[in-house]
């Protein structure tokens, strides 16, 4: 088993042998996981049920009732809004949609910023194999069998290593991405719901 | 003439009749007198040839062993040839053999005395020493200087400084291999400088190493310059320096660089506008939220007629319109983000365009740079390694530069569409709030 200290240092000796470009990826890999963390406890769903029983729970229970998630809140806020709208007057719809925003955009929060560092991340590990693969060409070009250091053995592994974190990088990103984009393209239909069912209940 | 023919034959035959008659007791007599004689012949020549056959049998006897005799001995002969030649061909094989040994020993003694040349050693080619004593002194001769080479040893002798100036010092050779270089100036690992002469190497931290051979106390880990031999100078690996790098991307090179240039440029302006439609989003949602919850809608537009950007714009044109019908009022602010909206992604969709087209020139720029060195291997031919390689690293360059203009390009324009995004939403959220407001403390 290894200490901690020479697990870092090994880490550090694997993230150099990739040269500056895997310092990069990493960052955009620490981006890219608070990212899909954050996403994840947002679109935590808490309540299991649909939606029709929700807003029923949260109708007859009222204060009582326990918030466990996102779509609770909403229930609650745009049962909240309907109230208001209703006593003033207002369009029901609307209002609930008004109070409703937010949360569309919560549920897309770094939702771009993920698709952004998927897209990313080979990239970044393409340009650190070119860069791996013209010092190697140039070692080459030098002086072929005298090379001083480990410059073309260097690019070699650069070139290889950076295309793999690229893609170790990217493809959970992608998976997770899209798993999540799901989930919040559910919730976006939720929120429509929840306006639908509150505002035509209403009308009765 | 029948007449004369008649006359003659007439006295013949009286004659002959005369003869006859006077004569036959003579004749019997005569006959058996003959007749003994002839017999006693016979008997003589067949006692003769009794003999004859005897004599010939024997003869034939005595020639049948002669003959046997002689082809026993020409058998003999024969075999006797058959050994010899035999014996011939085996000699003048071994004559060949040791003609052929001696033309291998004399190649041997040649190609030592050519090996060893290189390394000063003289071997005398005088007829007086045999072939044998030749290899013996050329074997002795290698393994002396075999041990030499294979070894660490210390000389006088002189070297070039990088700067070109000609020092004498003292030069550690590592076997034939390396070597290292110490004088009063400068210390370190020596690489060839051509026609055997020796230059100081440039790596960083050899003097310490040079000075641990020469006192042949080597550290754990030298830095050393290993070569093949001293004829060939090597040349210096000089760092590229970032213009170097540019010039080998070429033209599309410089292109790449203007277009990254470009999108640097319209991120900054992106980033200003963005800014300026952003900041006081809040501020002013606050003030007008306050004027609105206290009653005094007419105060709210007055207040924040300072502010500037399109969220103040969007607001003020809500708050002008508030009196109206709910529809007209959200038809008003609709219309004024969607023209907002033109200003907030202004650049935007540019921005990911040049991000989207770098890495294509820059594919463009390693194609045609390799179709050039393709070209110039199908005039010079394969030969120099350095023509290919050299090539190929020059036609990376440009991929290497469009993906360096693309990446930041794409991150930045990306979450800098994502920023404009979230500022039409809250744009949007703030101006139906305020709406909202109003309408609940309206009624």
């Amino acid at each position: 088993m290894l200490s901690p200290f020479e697990f870092v240092g090994r880490f550090v000796e694997l993230m150099n042998a990739g040269g500056m470009v895997m310092w990069v990826l990493f960052v955009l890999n620490f981006f890219l996981w608070y990212g899909l963390g954050y996403r994840y406890f947002i679109l935590k769903r808490g309540t299991k049920g649909n939606v029709r029983r929700l807003i029923n729970k949260h109708e007859t229970r009222g204060e009582d009732q326990v918030m466990r998630g996102m779509l609770d809140y909403a229930v609650v806020d745009a049962l909240e809004a309907a109230q208001e709208a209703k006593a003033i007057g207002a369009n029901v719809r609307k209002h609930i949609n008004g109070v409703l925003l937010p949360y569309y955009s919560d549920v897309n929060t770094y939702r771009i910023m993920i698709k952004t560092i998927v897209v990313l991340a080979p990239l970044v590990g393409l340009l650190g194999t070119v860069v791996g693969m013209i010092e190697t060409f140039d070692a080459l070009q030098n002086s072929s069998m005298f090379s001083q250091g480990a410059s073309i053995s260097g690019g070699i592994s650069k070139a290889l290593f950076t295309t793999e974190l690229g893609l170790v990088v990217a493809v959970p990103g992608l998976i997770i991405g899209r798993v999540l984009d799901r989930q919040a393209e559910r919730y976006e239909l939720e929120f429509e719901q929840i306006t639908d069912i509150i505002s035509t209940k209403d009308a009765e | 003439m029948k007449a004369m023919i008649m006359k003659l034959f007439l006295p013949i035959f009286t004659l002959f009749a005369l003869l006859t008659v006077t004569n036959a007791s003579e004749l019997d007599r005569a006959y058996q007198k003959e007749y003994a004689f002839l017999k006693a012949q016979k008997t003589e020549l067949a006692k003769r040839l009794e003999t004859d056959k005897v004599q010939q049998e024997k003869d034939l006897q005595l020639s049948k062993e002669k003959v046997e005799a002689l082809q026993s001995t020409l058998l003999e002969v024969s075999k006797n040839a058959k050994t010899s030649s035999e014996k011939l061909e085996k000699l003048s094989k071994a004559l060949a053999d040791k003609e052929d040994n001696g033309g291998l020993v004399g190649n041997v003694v040649n190609q030592a005395r050519l090996t060893l040349e290189p390394y000063g050693v003289k071997m005398g080619d005088d007829n007086k020493t045999t072939d044998v004593q030749k290899i013996q002194q050329a074997l002795s001769v290698s393994t002396k200087l075999y041990g030499e080479l294979s070894s660490i040893r210390n000389e006088k002798g002189e070297f070039y400084l990088p700067d070109g100036k000609k020092v004498e010092g003292d030069i550690v050779k590592v076997g034939n291999v390396a070597a290292y270089g110490i004088s009063k100036d400068a210390a370190g690992a020596l690489a060839p400088a051509g026609n055997g002469a020796y230059k100081l190497w440039n790596a960083v931290g050899s003097s310490d190493d040079a000075k641990a051979m020469y006192a042949k106390k080597p550290n754990d880990t030298v830095n050393i310059f290993v070569y093949e031999n001293l004829d060939k100078e090597v040349d210096y690996v000089k760092e590229k320096t970032f213009v170097e790098t540019m010039e080998d991307g070429g033209i599309i090179g410089y292109i790449i660089f203007a277009l990254g240039l470009f999108g640097l440029v319209l991120l900054g302006l992106r980033v200003i506008n963005l800014m300026k439609a952003s900041t006081n989003v809040n501020d002013i949602t606050q003030i007008v939220v306050e004027k609105v919850e206290s009653g005094k809608k007419h105060e709210a537009l007055d207040a924040i007629k300072g502010f500037e950007g399109s969220t103040a714009r969007v607001i003020k044109s809500a708050l002008r319109n508030i009196d109206k019908d709910r529809e007209h009022v959200e038809d008003v602010i609709m219309e004024n983000i969607l023209n907002e909206s033109t200003q907030i992604d202004r650049f935007g969709g540019f921005v990911l365009v040049i991000a989207a087209v770098a890495p294509l020139m820059g594919l463009l720029g390693t194609v045609t740079g390799m179709i050039e060195t393709f070209d110039v291997i199908t005039e010079f031919g394969t030969g120099d390694p350095k023509l290919l390689s050299g090539g190929i690293s020059a036609a990376l360059v440009t991929t290497m530069q469009g993906l360096i203009v693309a990446i930041p390009l794409l991150l930045i324009g990306n979450l800098l569409s994502g920023w404009a995004q979230g500022i039409k939403d809250s744009m949007e959220q703030n101006a139906l709030h305020i709406v909202n407001l109003y309408e609940k403390y309206r009624g």
